[in-house]
């Protein structure tokens, strides 16, 4: 698995490698000139003015739950290309040291390949020893990962700009602080609400709960809550890669677990242990 | 003016969704599972058909009328019984939204409660990740939803 | 009746649309491009091959969605379809209406120009000599419509010819209809 600092896009907004939130030259904005006057983001709803100010562009959040969605499927794909990939090696050296296994692998492969391609199938989930594989879950972690490194500057550059917020403390010290800030500001515009506690035993550990998650709203797997519980695992790994990733940017290191509380959907649970002990810290969200 | 039940087909007219509603005084029997299959896909059969003799100039007053834009314009619309009626509906692509109601539900009606079906559709069907195309709808919370849509309904 | 699209399009997201903000799309977008080209090796053919099936996949279940906030009928012919693309289905997803424009002879083949592209402001492409030829940075817009197009029994070839990530002077999308699945229209709508 390979790390963010080997990230291959050069993309402008892409901090290589990761840097601090209060860098003075904040990567993550485009040099764009005309950034007096940042409206605000909400609402603004006539797109035939050209907007080129920051901060002003919106989608509609289907694309986004959608596109995010799409990456477990994406992720066990490129998982059965990379495994395929080795197979392939690994027969063409089995039968190079044994001279046996003819063609079967390829076969299989075929079979394979044909699957791939069927309208509105969701074969991903078949096989649970790839869907639910560590190397998928670790690559999905990824994918929030990535966005997390990248997108705090942009939220705290987005709110400071914003004469209706209030403004970040661009140092975000406290680790509570910082907590706060994922809670109230990434959460409010990744899903469109905070989350609805956070707790902490002031030594490190944090736990915020998000009662109603937004992308899990609609899951559900016909063979029932059970299976339903499984298999949204994945999905959970992305915002678990997305806290971590905010984190990181700030530099705190962290292990991020997620659960859904109590086994109903959608309320969802983060735990969060960081490296950082925060003792005398009492006031809470 | 209640639903009885609601039965939700595929473009190729297997039967995706069928539930009967609870509801006082239903004309309607209960069927067998085997049934329900057997009454989607001739109903299906039927609504083709009575497409096919549809000439298709005349497809085009339907414009004019209370439907829902979004459906398509042919096909079979309503069969009446002197118990209940039968409201089919199709979307563009080809998902079949079939009603059974008491006999005096209207259109206009019908066609409210039918965009709220559809919605429900796309919200809690195919957002699901785990739901598969033109496989049979089991999901808890499509039911949980359309069933309140059709409790406000039968009040 | 190009007049009124643009109206619905622009109603639809006004009133019917939940938004987010674009940078934070274009940046979860950027990430799953970069994390993929490194999986696969910066095999960019695989890679738009990724991209074009998670569009595809995404097409497919959108156009429901589509037709149930349009409230939209079938398209009585291709150019129709052409201006509900771009005025419609761009407009309430990603706020943008692309340009119509280069209508083949046989009013079956389309260009979309993407003047502004959600999905990649302010990305650069890789500079490692491979990337400016062979990567469709946004090949999931392709995808997508082509899936879209599909569930409508519009068979139809989606591809990018241009892209100002490769410094071409447009971004082009390609819409060529190659038949209509008239097998598959639903019976009740010849």
């Amino acid at each position: 698995m390979s790390t963010s600092a080997t990230s291959p896009m050069a993309n402008k907004n892409a901090p290589l490698p990761p840097s601090p939130a209060h860098s003075s030259q904040t990567p993550v904005l485009p040099q764009s000139p005309q950034v007096q006057q940042p409206q605000r983001h909400i609402q603004h709803d006539d797109a035939t003015v050209p907007t080129q100010e920051l901060f002003t562009k919106e989608v509609n959040a289907i694309a986004l739950d959608y596109l995010i969605n799409e990456c477990i499927p994406l992720s066990v794909r490129v998982e059965e290309m990379l495994l395929e990939g080795q197979s392939e090696i690994s027969a063409a050296i089995s039968e190079l040291k044994l001279e046996t296994a003819e063609g079967e692998e390829g076969i299989d492969n075929e079979t394979q390949r044909k699957d791939k391609f069927e309208p509105g199938t969701v074969t991903f989930l078949n096989d649970e020893s790839k869907f639910l594989h560590l190397n998928n879950l670790y690559r999905i972690e990824n994918y929030g990962y990535e966005i997390g490194l990248k997108i705090t500057d942009c939220l705290i550059y987005m709110k400071n700009s914003n004469p209706n917020e209030a403004t970040v403390n661009m140092r975000l010290v406290e680790v509570l602080e910082i907590m706060k800030f994922i809670c109230r500001d990434v959460w409010k515009i990744i899903y469109l609400k905070q989350m609805d506690n956070l707790r902490t035993n002031h030594i490190g550990t944090f736990v915020l709960i998000d009662n109603n998650f937004r992308p899990l709203t609609n899951f559900y797997s016909s063979l029932g809550e059970e299976d339903t519980l499984r298999k949204v695992q994945p999905y959970l790994q992305f915002p678990c890669g997305l806290i971590k990733g905010i984190l990181t940017s700030l530099g705190i290191e962290s292990i991020v677990k997620a659960e859904v509380m109590n086994g109903k959907l959608p309320s969802v649970s983060f735990n969060v242990q960081t490296n950082f002990n925060n003792g005398g810290m009492s006031k809470m969200m | 003016m209640p639903i009885f039940s609601i039965y939700i087909t595929s473009k190729s007219g297997s039967l995706l969704y069928q539930k009967d509603f609870k509801v006082l005084n239903n004309p309607i029997t209960k069927q067998n599972s085997n049934d329900y299959l057997v009454i989607a896909s001739t109903l299906h059969g039927v609504h083709a058909i009575s497409a096919k003799l549809t000439p298709a100039a005349s497809a085009k007053n339907y414009l004019s009328s209370k439907l829902p834009t979004n459906s398509n314009k042919t096909g079979l619309r309503m069969i009446t019984t002197s118990q209940f009626k039968i409201y089919m509906n199709q979307t563009v692509t080809g998902l079949e939204i079939i009603l059974f109601t008491s006999p005096d539900m209207g259109q206009t009606k019908i066609s409210g409660i039918y965009d709220k079906i559809y919605q429900l559709y796309c919200d809690y069907v195919l957002k699901n990740p785990f739901y598969q195309l033109e496989m049979p709808i089991r999901c808890k919370l499509f039911d949980d939803k359309l069933l309140s849509v059709v409790t406000t309904t039968n009040v | 009746m190009s007049k009124q699209i643009k109206q619905l399009g622009d109603d639809i997201w006004k009133t019917k649309v939940e938004k987010v903000n674009s940078e934070l799309f274009t940046l979860t977008y950027g990430s799953i491009v970069s994390q993929l080209c490194k999986d696969l090796n910066f095999n960019y053919e695989a890679v738009n091959n990724q991209l074009f099936k998670m569009g595809y996949n995404i097409g497919i279940r959108l156009i429901d969605e589509f037709l149930q906030k349009t409230q939209l009928s079938r398209c009585t012919n291709f150019r129709e379809t052409a201006e509900i693309v771009s005025k419609i289905g761009f407009k309430i997803f990603l706020n943008i209406t692309p340009i119509i424009t280069n209508w083949s002879a046989d009013s079956k083949t389309f260009s979309l120009i993407l003047n502004d592209n959600p999905l990649a402001d302010f990305v650069e492409l890789p500079d490692d000599g491979k990337a400016l030829k062979e990567l469709w940075y946004s090949n999931i817009l392709c995808g997508v419509l082509k899936g879209a197009l599909e569930m409508v029994q519009l068979d139809c070839e989606v591809v990018f010819l241009n892209d100002v990530l490769r410094g071409d002077e447009s971004t082009e999308i390609r819409v060529k209809l190659i038949q209509i699945l008239k097998d598959e229209v639903p019976a009740g709508d010849e």
